[in-house]
Protein backbone atom coordinates (compact mmCIF):
# COMPACT_ATOMS: atom_id res chain seq x y z
CA UNK A 1 0.00 0.00 0.00
CA UNK A 2 2.80 2.43 1.14
CA UNK A 3 4.19 2.13 -2.83
CA UNK A 4 0.65 2.32 -4.34
CA UNK A 5 0.33 6.02 -2.61
CA UNK A 6 3.98 6.63 -3.38
CA UNK A 7 3.37 5.99 -7.21
CA UNK A 8 0.18 7.97 -6.79
CA UNK A 9 1.40 10.97 -5.20
CA UNK A 10 4.36 10.96 -7.89
CA UNK A 11 1.17 10.19 -11.17
CA UNK A 12 0.12 14.08 -9.81
CA UNK A 13 3.24 15.79 -11.54
CA UNK A 14 2.02 14.16 -15.13
CA UNK A 15 -1.39 14.48 -14.27
CA UNK A 16 -0.83 18.01 -13.61
CA UNK A 17 1.08 18.31 -17.04
CA UNK A 18 -1.19 16.56 -18.86
CA UNK A 19 -3.72 18.92 -17.06
CA UNK A 20 -2.28 22.28 -18.09
CA UNK A 21 -1.22 20.78 -21.60
CA UNK A 22 -4.78 19.97 -22.59
CA UNK A 23 -6.08 23.02 -21.22
CA UNK A 24 -3.39 25.56 -22.88
CA UNK A 25 -5.04 24.20 -26.47
CA UNK A 26 -8.41 24.14 -25.05
CA UNK A 27 -8.48 27.60 -24.25
CA UNK A 28 -6.79 28.58 -27.41
CA UNK A 29 -9.15 26.19 -29.22
CA UNK A 30 -12.47 28.43 -27.52
CA UNK A 31 -14.16 31.34 -29.46
CA UNK A 32 -13.70 34.98 -28.56
CA UNK A 33 -10.44 36.31 -28.07
CA UNK A 34 -8.91 37.68 -24.68
CA UNK A 35 -7.24 41.25 -26.40
CA UNK A 36 -10.62 41.70 -27.87
CA UNK A 37 -12.72 41.12 -24.79
CA UNK A 38 -9.88 42.96 -22.50
CA UNK A 39 -9.55 46.25 -24.29
CA UNK A 40 -13.69 46.77 -24.79
CA UNK A 41 -16.00 46.67 -27.88
CA UNK A 42 -14.85 50.75 -28.34
CA UNK A 43 -11.51 49.71 -28.66
CA UNK A 44 -9.34 50.62 -31.82
CA UNK A 45 -7.21 47.40 -33.74
CA UNK A 46 -4.40 49.30 -32.17
CA UNK A 47 -5.09 48.82 -29.05
CA UNK A 48 -5.87 45.27 -29.06
CA UNK A 49 -2.85 44.54 -30.63
CA UNK A 50 -1.27 46.55 -28.18
CA UNK A 51 -2.86 43.77 -25.40
CA UNK A 52 -2.36 41.25 -27.22
CA UNK A 53 1.68 41.62 -27.44
CA UNK A 54 1.54 42.74 -23.64
CA UNK A 55 -0.46 39.36 -22.80
CA UNK A 56 2.17 37.55 -25.16
CA UNK A 57 -0.31 36.37 -27.34
CA UNK A 58 1.58 37.38 -30.26
CA UNK A 59 3.57 34.90 -29.72
CA UNK A 60 3.31 31.31 -31.46
CA UNK A 61 1.33 28.93 -28.76
CA UNK A 62 4.36 26.58 -28.19
CA UNK A 63 6.28 29.26 -26.73
CA UNK A 64 3.42 30.73 -25.21
CA UNK A 65 2.89 27.04 -23.52
CA UNK A 66 6.61 26.88 -22.79
CA UNK A 67 7.02 30.37 -20.83
CA UNK A 68 3.91 29.27 -19.21
CA UNK A 69 5.56 25.95 -18.09
CA UNK A 70 8.71 27.51 -16.71
CA UNK A 71 6.55 30.11 -14.47
CA UNK A 72 4.96 26.88 -13.01
CA UNK A 73 8.27 25.07 -12.03
CA UNK A 74 8.70 28.07 -10.06
CA UNK A 75 5.04 27.77 -9.04
CA UNK A 76 4.30 31.12 -10.35
CA UNK A 77 0.56 30.78 -12.23
CA UNK A 78 1.07 34.40 -13.64
CA UNK A 79 -0.92 37.72 -13.34
CA UNK A 80 -5.00 37.50 -13.99
CA UNK A 81 -5.22 39.41 -17.45
CA UNK A 82 -8.43 41.11 -15.80
CA UNK A 83 -7.46 42.13 -12.67
CA UNK A 84 -3.54 42.36 -12.70
CA UNK A 85 -3.32 40.60 -9.39
CA UNK A 86 -1.07 37.22 -9.10
CA UNK A 87 -3.44 34.61 -10.06
CA UNK A 88 -2.26 32.47 -6.96
CA UNK A 89 -2.82 35.45 -4.77
CA UNK A 90 -6.94 35.68 -6.12
CA UNK A 91 -6.98 31.28 -5.90
CA UNK A 92 -5.49 31.35 -2.35
CA UNK A 93 -8.28 34.52 -1.23
CA UNK A 94 -11.20 32.08 -3.08
CA UNK A 95 -10.20 28.96 -1.78
CA UNK A 96 -11.02 28.48 2.12
CA UNK A 97 -14.63 29.98 0.68
CA UNK A 98 -14.97 26.93 -1.65
CA UNK A 99 -13.60 24.74 0.90
CA UNK A 100 -16.12 25.47 3.68
CA UNK A 101 -18.95 25.83 1.37
CA UNK A 102 -18.20 22.27 0.22
CA UNK A 103 -17.53 20.29 3.47
CA UNK A 104 -20.57 21.76 4.86
CA UNK A 105 -22.63 20.64 2.39
CA UNK A 106 -20.69 17.03 1.88
CA UNK A 107 -21.15 16.67 5.38
CA UNK A 108 -25.08 17.91 5.44
CA UNK A 109 -25.64 15.62 2.51
CA UNK A 110 -23.80 12.70 4.03
CA UNK A 111 -25.71 12.90 7.44
CA UNK A 112 -28.97 12.91 6.18
CA UNK A 113 -28.66 11.42 2.98
CA UNK A 114 -27.27 7.43 4.10
CA UNK A 115 -29.41 7.60 6.99
CA UNK A 116 -32.30 8.30 5.18
CA UNK A 117 -31.52 5.95 2.05
CA UNK A 118 -31.04 3.10 5.01
CA UNK A 119 -34.38 3.77 6.06
CA UNK A 120 -35.91 3.66 2.80
CA UNK A 121 -34.00 0.24 2.14
CA UNK A 122 -34.73 -1.48 5.49
CA UNK A 123 -39.15 -0.43 5.32
CA UNK A 124 -39.14 -0.85 1.19
CA UNK A 125 -42.52 0.12 0.38
CA UNK A 126 -43.69 1.92 3.19
CA UNK A 127 -44.81 5.05 4.07
CA UNK A 128 -40.96 6.37 5.13
CA UNK A 129 -39.83 4.57 1.67
CA UNK A 130 -42.11 7.10 0.00
CA UNK A 131 -41.06 10.21 1.88
CA UNK A 132 -37.70 9.69 1.26
CA UNK A 133 -37.95 8.37 -2.40
CA UNK A 134 -40.20 11.72 -3.10
CA UNK A 135 -38.04 13.84 -1.27
CA UNK A 136 -35.15 12.84 -3.10
CA UNK A 137 -36.89 13.20 -6.22
CA UNK A 138 -37.80 17.01 -5.61
CA UNK A 139 -34.07 17.41 -4.39
CA UNK A 140 -32.80 16.10 -7.84
CA UNK A 141 -35.47 17.73 -10.17
CA UNK A 142 -35.02 21.10 -8.37
CA UNK A 143 -32.57 23.83 -10.30
CA UNK A 144 -30.24 24.48 -7.66
CA UNK A 145 -30.37 28.73 -8.31
CA UNK A 146 -34.45 28.25 -7.80
CA UNK A 147 -34.08 26.32 -4.59
CA UNK A 148 -31.38 29.54 -3.80
CA UNK A 149 -33.92 31.88 -4.53
CA UNK A 150 -36.83 30.86 -2.79
CA UNK A 151 -34.59 29.93 0.73
CA UNK A 152 -33.52 33.25 0.46
CA UNK A 153 -36.68 34.98 -0.23
CA UNK A 154 -38.42 32.55 2.95
CA UNK A 155 -35.10 33.38 5.40
CA UNK A 156 -33.88 35.95 4.80
CA UNK A 157 -36.67 38.10 3.40
CA UNK A 158 -39.75 37.13 4.97
CA UNK A 159 -38.75 35.69 8.13
CA UNK A 160 -34.83 37.60 8.66
CA UNK A 161 -33.60 34.57 9.91
CA UNK A 162 -30.22 34.17 8.02
CA UNK A 163 -28.50 36.51 5.79
CA UNK A 164 -29.34 36.76 2.26
CA UNK A 165 -25.76 36.47 0.92
CA UNK A 166 -22.12 37.23 1.45
CA UNK A 167 -19.42 35.63 4.01
CA UNK A 168 -18.24 36.41 7.65
CA UNK A 169 -20.19 34.49 10.09
CA UNK A 170 -21.60 30.61 10.01
CA UNK A 171 -25.01 32.02 9.49
CA UNK A 172 -23.89 33.22 5.59
CA UNK A 173 -23.01 29.00 5.51
CA UNK A 174 -26.09 27.52 5.95
CA UNK A 175 -28.39 28.91 2.87
CA UNK A 176 -25.88 28.14 0.28
CA UNK A 177 -24.61 24.49 1.65
CA UNK A 178 -28.01 23.91 2.24
CA UNK A 179 -28.91 24.75 -1.86
CA UNK A 180 -25.94 22.60 -2.82
CA UNK A 181 -26.37 20.13 -0.65
CA UNK A 182 -29.81 19.19 -1.45
CA UNK A 183 -28.92 17.97 -4.45
CA UNK A 184 -26.24 15.87 -3.55
CA UNK A 185 -28.58 14.47 -0.37
CA UNK A 186 -31.21 12.83 -2.95
CA UNK A 187 -27.83 11.47 -4.86
CA UNK A 188 -26.75 10.01 -2.21
CA UNK A 189 -30.38 8.63 -0.24
CA UNK A 190 -31.28 7.21 -3.43
CA UNK A 191 -27.74 5.43 -4.14
CA UNK A 192 -27.55 4.16 -0.22
CA UNK A 193 -31.51 3.36 -0.72
CA UNK A 194 -30.71 0.73 -4.10
CA UNK A 195 -27.39 -0.76 -3.04
CA UNK A 196 -28.73 -1.63 0.52
CA UNK A 197 -31.59 -2.90 -1.19
CA UNK A 198 -29.48 -5.42 -2.80
CA UNK A 199 -27.25 -6.16 0.22
CA UNK A 200 -30.04 -7.00 1.98
CA UNK A 201 -31.46 -9.65 0.01
CA UNK A 202 -27.96 -11.72 0.03
CA UNK A 203 -27.19 -14.82 1.57
CA UNK A 204 -24.72 -12.98 4.04
CA UNK A 205 -27.52 -11.06 5.64
CA UNK A 206 -29.85 -13.92 5.75
CA UNK A 207 -26.99 -15.89 7.91
CA UNK A 208 -26.11 -12.99 10.10
CA UNK A 209 -29.96 -12.82 11.06
CA UNK A 210 -30.30 -16.07 11.65
CA UNK A 211 -27.10 -16.49 13.62
CA UNK A 212 -29.28 -13.95 16.21
CA UNK A 213 -27.78 -11.03 15.60
CA UNK A 214 -29.29 -7.48 16.33
CA UNK A 215 -31.23 -5.97 12.76
CA UNK A 216 -29.10 -2.97 14.14
CA UNK A 217 -25.73 -5.49 13.90
CA UNK A 218 -27.19 -7.09 10.61
CA UNK A 219 -28.01 -3.52 8.98
CA UNK A 220 -24.77 -1.26 9.94
CA UNK A 221 -22.32 -4.44 10.30
CA UNK A 222 -23.37 -6.00 7.26
CA UNK A 223 -25.77 -4.76 5.10
CA UNK A 224 -24.16 -1.05 4.80
CA UNK A 225 -20.54 -2.28 4.85
CA UNK A 226 -21.30 -4.11 1.93
CA UNK A 227 -23.16 -1.61 0.38
CA UNK A 228 -20.65 1.30 1.19
CA UNK A 229 -18.44 1.32 -2.25
CA UNK A 230 -21.14 3.06 -4.59
CA UNK A 231 -22.16 5.38 -2.14
CA UNK A 232 -18.03 6.13 -1.31
CA UNK A 233 -17.85 6.71 -4.55
CA UNK A 234 -20.67 9.17 -5.69
CA UNK A 235 -19.56 11.10 -2.21
CA UNK A 236 -16.16 11.35 -3.32
CA UNK A 237 -17.43 12.94 -7.09
CA UNK A 238 -19.95 14.96 -5.58
CA UNK A 239 -17.30 16.48 -4.03
CA UNK A 240 -15.01 17.04 -6.81
CA UNK A 241 -18.22 18.70 -7.99
CA UNK A 242 -19.02 20.73 -5.17
CA UNK A 243 -15.67 22.03 -5.08
CA UNK A 244 -15.53 23.28 -8.65
CA UNK A 245 -18.92 23.25 -9.63
CA UNK A 246 -20.51 25.79 -7.52
CA UNK A 247 -20.53 28.53 -9.85
CA UNK A 248 -24.78 29.06 -9.52
CA UNK A 249 -25.04 28.71 -6.06
CA UNK A 250 -21.96 30.79 -5.11
CA UNK A 251 -23.55 33.58 -7.71
CA UNK A 252 -27.45 33.58 -6.31
CA UNK A 253 -25.72 33.73 -2.25
CA UNK A 254 -22.87 36.19 -3.56
CA UNK A 255 -20.69 33.64 -2.53
CA UNK A 256 -16.40 34.60 -2.92
CA UNK A 257 -15.91 30.93 -4.22
CA UNK A 258 -13.59 29.36 -7.08
CA UNK A 259 -16.48 28.40 -8.97
CA UNK A 260 -17.74 31.67 -9.62
CA UNK A 261 -13.88 33.26 -10.30
CA UNK A 262 -13.64 30.53 -13.08
CA UNK A 263 -17.09 31.39 -14.87
CA UNK A 264 -16.01 35.25 -14.63
CA UNK A 265 -12.51 34.54 -15.63
CA UNK A 266 -13.85 32.23 -18.15
CA UNK A 267 -16.52 34.98 -19.62
CA UNK A 268 -13.36 37.34 -20.30
CA UNK A 269 -11.18 34.86 -21.75
CA UNK A 270 -8.63 35.52 -18.64
CA UNK A 271 -6.18 32.67 -19.67
CA UNK A 272 -3.85 32.72 -16.40
CA UNK A 273 -6.64 32.45 -13.87
CA UNK A 274 -8.69 29.74 -16.02
CA UNK A 275 -5.44 27.71 -15.84
CA UNK A 276 -4.26 28.54 -12.44
CA UNK A 277 -8.06 27.45 -11.36
CA UNK A 278 -8.35 24.38 -13.02
CA UNK A 279 -4.52 23.33 -11.77
CA UNK A 280 -6.02 23.83 -8.70
CA UNK A 281 -9.37 21.98 -9.14
CA UNK A 282 -6.89 19.25 -10.67
CA UNK A 283 -4.96 19.08 -7.34
CA UNK A 284 -8.29 18.88 -5.41
CA UNK A 285 -9.97 15.99 -7.71
CA UNK A 286 -6.39 13.83 -7.01
CA UNK A 287 -6.61 14.29 -3.66
CA UNK A 288 -10.30 13.31 -3.05
CA UNK A 289 -10.15 9.95 -5.25
CA UNK A 290 -6.46 9.11 -3.88
CA UNK A 291 -8.91 9.34 -0.29
CA UNK A 292 -11.39 7.35 -1.90
CA UNK A 293 -9.08 4.91 -3.25
CA UNK A 294 -7.92 4.31 -0.11
CA UNK A 295 -10.94 4.09 1.61
CA UNK A 296 -12.24 1.54 -0.25
CA UNK A 297 -9.12 -0.98 0.82
CA UNK A 298 -9.94 0.11 4.25
CA UNK A 299 -13.86 -0.79 3.81
CA UNK A 300 -13.03 -3.90 1.61
CA UNK A 301 -10.14 -5.49 2.44
CA UNK A 302 -10.14 -7.88 -0.59
CA UNK A 303 -9.34 -4.61 -2.46
CA UNK A 304 -5.40 -4.26 -2.93
CA UNK A 305 -4.13 -1.83 -5.45
CA UNK A 306 0.13 -3.51 -5.37
CA UNK B 1 -37.80 -38.09 -28.75
CA UNK B 2 -36.15 -35.43 -30.02
CA UNK B 3 -39.21 -33.50 -30.94
CA UNK B 4 -40.33 -34.04 -27.10
CA UNK B 5 -37.27 -32.86 -26.20
CA UNK B 6 -37.56 -29.48 -28.00
CA UNK B 7 -41.48 -28.72 -27.00
CA UNK B 8 -40.19 -29.18 -23.44
CA UNK B 9 -37.75 -26.69 -23.82
CA UNK B 10 -39.50 -24.37 -25.45
CA UNK B 11 -42.15 -24.62 -22.81
CA UNK B 12 -40.08 -24.35 -20.09
CA UNK B 13 -38.38 -21.36 -22.18
CA UNK B 14 -42.03 -19.56 -22.52
CA UNK B 15 -42.63 -20.60 -18.85
CA UNK B 16 -39.72 -18.46 -18.12
CA UNK B 17 -40.25 -16.36 -19.36
CA UNK B 18 -43.77 -15.44 -18.41
CA UNK B 19 -43.12 -16.23 -14.90
CA UNK B 20 -39.96 -13.27 -15.05
CA UNK B 21 -42.77 -11.16 -16.70
CA UNK B 22 -45.26 -11.81 -13.93
CA UNK B 23 -42.99 -11.17 -11.12
CA UNK B 24 -41.76 -7.94 -12.04
CA UNK B 25 -45.26 -6.81 -13.09
CA UNK B 26 -46.04 -7.72 -9.30
CA UNK B 27 -43.27 -6.37 -8.28
CA UNK B 28 -44.07 -3.04 -10.19
CA UNK B 29 -47.89 -2.89 -8.59
CA UNK B 30 -45.92 -3.45 -5.24
CA UNK B 31 -44.37 -0.13 -5.70
CA UNK B 32 -46.80 2.71 -6.03
CA UNK B 33 -44.00 4.76 -6.59
CA UNK B 34 -42.61 3.04 -9.13
CA UNK B 35 -45.91 2.62 -10.94
CA UNK B 36 -46.66 6.62 -10.69
CA UNK B 37 -42.97 7.26 -11.88
CA UNK B 38 -44.18 4.78 -14.92
CA UNK B 39 -47.30 6.63 -15.19
CA UNK B 40 -45.38 9.95 -15.88
CA UNK B 41 -42.38 8.48 -18.10
CA UNK B 42 -45.44 6.89 -20.55
CA UNK B 43 -46.85 10.55 -20.72
CA UNK B 44 -43.33 12.50 -21.07
CA UNK B 45 -42.69 10.06 -23.84
CA UNK B 46 -46.41 10.29 -25.69
CA UNK B 47 -47.01 13.60 -25.03
CA UNK B 48 -43.19 13.99 -26.83
CA UNK B 49 -44.13 12.07 -29.57
CA UNK B 50 -47.65 13.54 -30.44
CA UNK B 51 -46.82 17.15 -29.61
CA UNK B 52 -47.83 17.85 -33.53
CA UNK B 53 -51.69 16.52 -32.47
CA UNK B 54 -51.55 18.05 -29.26
CA UNK B 55 -50.45 21.88 -30.23
CA UNK B 56 -50.81 21.84 -33.87
CA UNK B 57 -48.78 24.74 -35.60
CA UNK B 58 -45.59 26.40 -34.51
CA UNK B 59 -44.78 26.60 -31.03
CA UNK B 60 -42.03 29.31 -31.24
CA UNK B 61 -43.87 31.51 -33.72
CA UNK B 62 -45.26 34.67 -31.86
CA UNK B 63 -48.35 35.71 -31.24
CA UNK B 64 -48.34 39.30 -29.74
CA UNK B 65 -51.76 39.96 -29.64
CA UNK B 66 -52.22 36.91 -26.77
CA UNK B 67 -48.56 38.04 -24.91
CA UNK B 68 -48.85 37.13 -21.27
CA UNK B 69 -52.09 36.33 -21.28
CA UNK B 70 -53.50 34.06 -17.73
CA UNK B 71 -54.15 30.31 -18.03
CA UNK B 72 -57.32 29.26 -20.21
CA UNK B 73 -58.87 26.17 -21.61
CA UNK B 74 -56.79 26.69 -24.81
CA UNK B 75 -53.81 27.60 -22.44
CA UNK B 76 -53.50 26.15 -19.36
CA UNK B 77 -50.23 27.38 -18.37
CA UNK B 78 -51.06 30.99 -19.75
CA UNK B 79 -48.51 32.15 -22.51
CA UNK B 80 -45.37 34.36 -22.62
CA UNK B 81 -43.82 37.67 -23.86
CA UNK B 82 -44.58 36.91 -27.38
CA UNK B 83 -48.03 35.72 -27.08
CA UNK B 84 -46.72 31.45 -27.57
CA UNK B 85 -48.51 28.66 -25.49
CA UNK B 86 -45.86 27.90 -22.29
CA UNK B 87 -47.59 24.52 -22.03
CA UNK B 88 -47.27 23.68 -26.00
CA UNK B 89 -43.72 25.28 -25.62
CA UNK B 90 -42.78 22.46 -22.85
CA UNK B 91 -44.38 19.47 -24.79
CA UNK B 92 -42.40 20.35 -27.83
CA UNK B 93 -39.45 21.18 -25.76
CA UNK B 94 -39.85 17.92 -24.18
CA UNK B 95 -38.41 16.00 -27.70
CA UNK B 96 -35.66 17.54 -27.38
CA UNK B 97 -34.90 17.12 -23.50
CA UNK B 98 -35.83 13.54 -24.28
CA UNK B 99 -32.97 13.26 -26.92
CA UNK B 100 -30.71 14.93 -24.47
CA UNK B 101 -31.42 12.93 -22.13
CA UNK B 102 -31.26 9.39 -23.63
CA UNK B 103 -27.71 10.81 -26.16
CA UNK B 104 -25.96 11.97 -23.32
CA UNK B 105 -26.34 8.96 -20.96
CA UNK B 106 -25.75 6.59 -24.08
CA UNK B 107 -22.42 8.48 -24.42
CA UNK B 108 -21.76 7.61 -20.74
CA UNK B 109 -22.48 4.47 -20.84
CA UNK B 110 -20.74 3.60 -24.02
CA UNK B 111 -17.51 4.65 -23.42
CA UNK B 112 -17.92 4.50 -19.19
CA UNK B 113 -18.53 1.27 -18.41
CA UNK B 114 -16.53 -0.64 -20.72
CA UNK B 115 -13.83 1.68 -19.11
CA UNK B 116 -14.56 1.14 -15.85
CA UNK B 117 -14.98 -3.01 -16.08
CA UNK B 118 -11.21 -2.90 -17.42
CA UNK B 119 -10.12 -0.40 -14.90
CA UNK B 120 -11.04 -2.09 -12.37
CA UNK B 121 -10.90 -5.63 -13.42
CA UNK B 122 -7.05 -5.90 -14.61
CA UNK B 123 -6.11 -3.45 -12.24
CA UNK B 124 -2.33 -2.57 -12.08
CA UNK B 125 -0.95 -0.54 -14.74
CA UNK B 126 -4.45 -0.70 -16.91
CA UNK B 127 -6.04 0.80 -14.03
CA UNK B 128 -3.62 3.24 -13.34
CA UNK B 129 -3.62 4.39 -16.30
CA UNK B 130 -7.04 4.71 -17.23
CA UNK B 131 -7.48 7.01 -13.78
CA UNK B 132 -5.18 9.03 -14.27
CA UNK B 133 -6.78 9.98 -17.44
CA UNK B 134 -10.26 9.87 -15.73
CA UNK B 135 -8.55 12.84 -12.66
CA UNK B 136 -6.90 14.35 -15.79
CA UNK B 137 -11.23 15.14 -17.07
CA UNK B 138 -12.36 15.15 -13.81
CA UNK B 139 -10.71 18.69 -13.15
CA UNK B 140 -12.40 20.20 -15.89
CA UNK B 141 -15.76 21.51 -15.07
CA UNK B 142 -18.00 20.05 -17.13
CA UNK B 143 -18.88 23.13 -18.70
CA UNK B 144 -15.63 24.16 -19.87
CA UNK B 145 -15.37 20.30 -21.24
CA UNK B 146 -18.77 20.97 -23.30
CA UNK B 147 -17.48 24.46 -24.49
CA UNK B 148 -14.18 23.72 -25.43
CA UNK B 149 -15.60 20.24 -27.34
CA UNK B 150 -18.78 22.06 -28.78
CA UNK B 151 -15.65 24.73 -30.16
CA UNK B 152 -13.84 21.50 -32.08
CA UNK B 153 -16.85 19.87 -33.29
CA UNK B 154 -19.28 22.55 -34.12
CA UNK B 155 -22.79 23.13 -32.35
CA UNK B 156 -25.61 21.57 -33.05
CA UNK B 157 -27.65 18.90 -31.26
CA UNK B 158 -25.57 15.67 -31.98
CA UNK B 159 -22.42 17.54 -31.41
CA UNK B 160 -23.77 19.04 -27.63
CA UNK B 161 -24.88 15.50 -26.95
CA UNK B 162 -21.37 13.81 -27.74
CA UNK B 163 -19.61 16.93 -25.49
CA UNK B 164 -21.97 16.52 -22.22
CA UNK B 165 -22.44 13.08 -23.05
CA UNK B 166 -17.85 13.17 -22.50
CA UNK B 167 -18.01 14.93 -19.61
CA UNK B 168 -20.25 12.48 -17.96
CA UNK B 169 -17.90 9.70 -18.99
CA UNK B 170 -15.41 9.98 -16.09
CA UNK B 171 -18.55 9.65 -13.33
CA UNK B 172 -19.36 6.20 -14.62
CA UNK B 173 -15.80 5.28 -15.03
CA UNK B 174 -14.94 6.01 -11.43
CA UNK B 175 -18.80 4.29 -10.52
CA UNK B 176 -17.91 1.24 -12.41
CA UNK B 177 -14.42 0.75 -11.23
CA UNK B 178 -15.38 1.05 -7.85
CA UNK B 179 -17.52 -1.58 -7.67
CA UNK B 180 -15.74 -4.17 -9.75
CA UNK B 181 -12.58 -3.78 -7.58
CA UNK B 182 -14.92 -5.37 -4.97
CA UNK B 183 -16.72 -7.87 -7.44
CA UNK B 184 -13.97 -9.40 -8.73
CA UNK B 185 -12.73 -10.85 -5.84
CA UNK B 186 -16.34 -12.93 -5.47
CA UNK B 187 -16.23 -16.79 -5.86
CA UNK B 188 -18.23 -17.00 -8.95
CA UNK B 189 -15.89 -14.61 -10.90
CA UNK B 190 -12.47 -16.71 -9.34
CA UNK B 191 -14.98 -20.42 -10.69
CA UNK B 192 -15.76 -18.42 -14.41
CA UNK B 193 -11.67 -17.50 -14.56
CA UNK B 194 -10.96 -20.99 -13.43
CA UNK B 195 -12.89 -22.85 -16.22
CA UNK B 196 -11.32 -20.90 -18.96
CA UNK B 197 -14.07 -18.57 -19.31
CA UNK B 198 -13.06 -15.58 -21.30
CA UNK B 199 -12.07 -12.25 -19.85
CA UNK B 200 -14.60 -10.77 -21.84
CA UNK B 201 -17.58 -13.13 -20.83
CA UNK B 202 -16.67 -12.58 -17.29
CA UNK B 203 -16.97 -8.39 -17.36
CA UNK B 204 -20.51 -8.53 -19.94
CA UNK B 205 -21.97 -11.65 -18.43
CA UNK B 206 -20.60 -12.28 -14.36
CA UNK B 207 -19.42 -9.17 -13.01
CA UNK B 208 -21.82 -6.56 -14.87
CA UNK B 209 -25.05 -7.72 -14.07
CA UNK B 210 -23.74 -7.25 -10.47
CA UNK B 211 -22.81 -4.01 -10.48
CA UNK B 212 -25.82 -2.89 -12.73
CA UNK B 213 -27.51 -1.11 -9.62
CA UNK B 214 -25.71 1.87 -8.83
CA UNK B 215 -25.05 2.10 -13.00
CA UNK B 216 -29.15 2.11 -12.71
CA UNK B 217 -29.26 4.82 -10.08
CA UNK B 218 -26.22 6.83 -12.25
CA UNK B 219 -28.16 6.71 -15.05
CA UNK B 220 -31.77 7.87 -13.73
CA UNK B 221 -29.80 10.87 -12.00
CA UNK B 222 -27.37 11.48 -15.11
CA UNK B 223 -30.52 12.36 -17.20
CA UNK B 224 -31.93 15.23 -15.36
CA UNK B 225 -28.86 16.64 -14.65
CA UNK B 226 -28.13 16.44 -18.67
CA UNK B 227 -31.55 18.80 -19.43
CA UNK B 228 -30.21 21.07 -16.67
CA UNK B 229 -26.75 21.19 -18.30
CA UNK B 230 -27.84 21.48 -21.87
CA UNK B 231 -30.91 23.70 -20.54
CA UNK B 232 -27.83 26.37 -19.39
CA UNK B 233 -25.71 25.94 -22.00
CA UNK B 234 -28.18 26.10 -25.44
CA UNK B 235 -28.20 29.45 -27.51
CA UNK B 236 -30.62 28.26 -29.90
CA UNK B 237 -34.21 29.03 -30.02
CA UNK B 238 -36.08 25.85 -30.17
CA UNK B 239 -38.54 25.36 -27.17
CA UNK B 240 -36.99 23.39 -24.78
CA UNK B 241 -38.47 22.69 -21.22
CA UNK B 242 -35.30 22.97 -19.33
CA UNK B 243 -34.16 25.90 -21.19
CA UNK B 244 -37.95 27.85 -20.47
CA UNK B 245 -36.95 28.05 -16.68
CA UNK B 246 -33.14 28.74 -17.06
CA UNK B 247 -33.37 32.07 -19.42
CA UNK B 248 -33.80 34.58 -17.69
CA UNK B 249 -35.27 36.42 -20.15
CA UNK B 250 -38.28 34.51 -20.60
CA UNK B 251 -38.63 33.95 -16.78
CA UNK B 252 -38.98 37.76 -16.00
CA UNK B 253 -41.42 37.72 -19.18
CA UNK B 254 -43.62 34.81 -17.98
CA UNK B 255 -46.88 35.64 -17.36
CA UNK B 256 -46.94 36.13 -12.84
CA UNK B 257 -48.03 33.45 -11.80
CA UNK B 258 -45.43 31.64 -13.10
CA UNK B 259 -42.27 34.01 -12.55
CA UNK B 260 -42.82 32.06 -8.84
CA UNK B 261 -42.71 28.59 -10.47
CA UNK B 262 -40.32 29.40 -13.18
CA UNK B 263 -38.70 25.76 -12.44
CA UNK B 264 -41.61 23.86 -13.17
CA UNK B 265 -40.97 23.43 -16.87
CA UNK B 266 -37.36 21.80 -16.02
CA UNK B 267 -38.67 20.12 -12.79
CA UNK B 268 -41.29 18.36 -14.76
CA UNK B 269 -38.75 17.12 -16.94
CA UNK B 270 -36.28 16.36 -14.64
CA UNK B 271 -38.69 14.73 -12.42
CA UNK B 272 -40.09 11.90 -14.98
CA UNK B 273 -36.08 11.52 -16.21
CA UNK B 274 -35.44 10.97 -12.59
CA UNK B 275 -38.28 8.49 -11.60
Amino acid sequence: MHNYLIKRLLSTIPVLIGISLLLFFMLRMLPGDPAQVLAGQMATPQEIENIRHQLGLDRPVYEQYAIYMSRLVRLDLGRSARTQNPVIDEIWARLPNTLLLAVVAITLACLFGIPAGILSAVRPYSWIDYLVTISALFGMSMPVFWLGLMLVVLFAVILQWLPAGGTGSWQHVILPSVTLASFVVAFIARMTRSTMLETLSQDFTTTARSKGLTETVVILKHALKNALIPIITVVGLQFGFLLGGAVLTETVFAWPGLGRLLYDSISARDYPMIQGTILIFGLLYIFVNLVVDLIYAFVDPRIRYD
Amino acid sequence: MTEIKENNVCQTGEWVTENRFRRSWAKLKRNKAALVGGVLILVYVLSAFFAPVLFPGNPSAPNLINSLETPTFKDPLGTDELGRSILGRIIYGSRISLLIAVGVVSVGIILGIPLGLVSGYYGGKIDFGIQRVTDTMLAFPGFLLALALVAVLGVGLKNTVISIGISMVPMYIRLVRGCVLSVREEDYVEAARAVGTRDVIILFRHILPNVMVPITVQTSLSMGMAILFWASGCSRPPPNGGRCSVRPGLTCSMHHMWRRFPALPSFWQCSVSTC
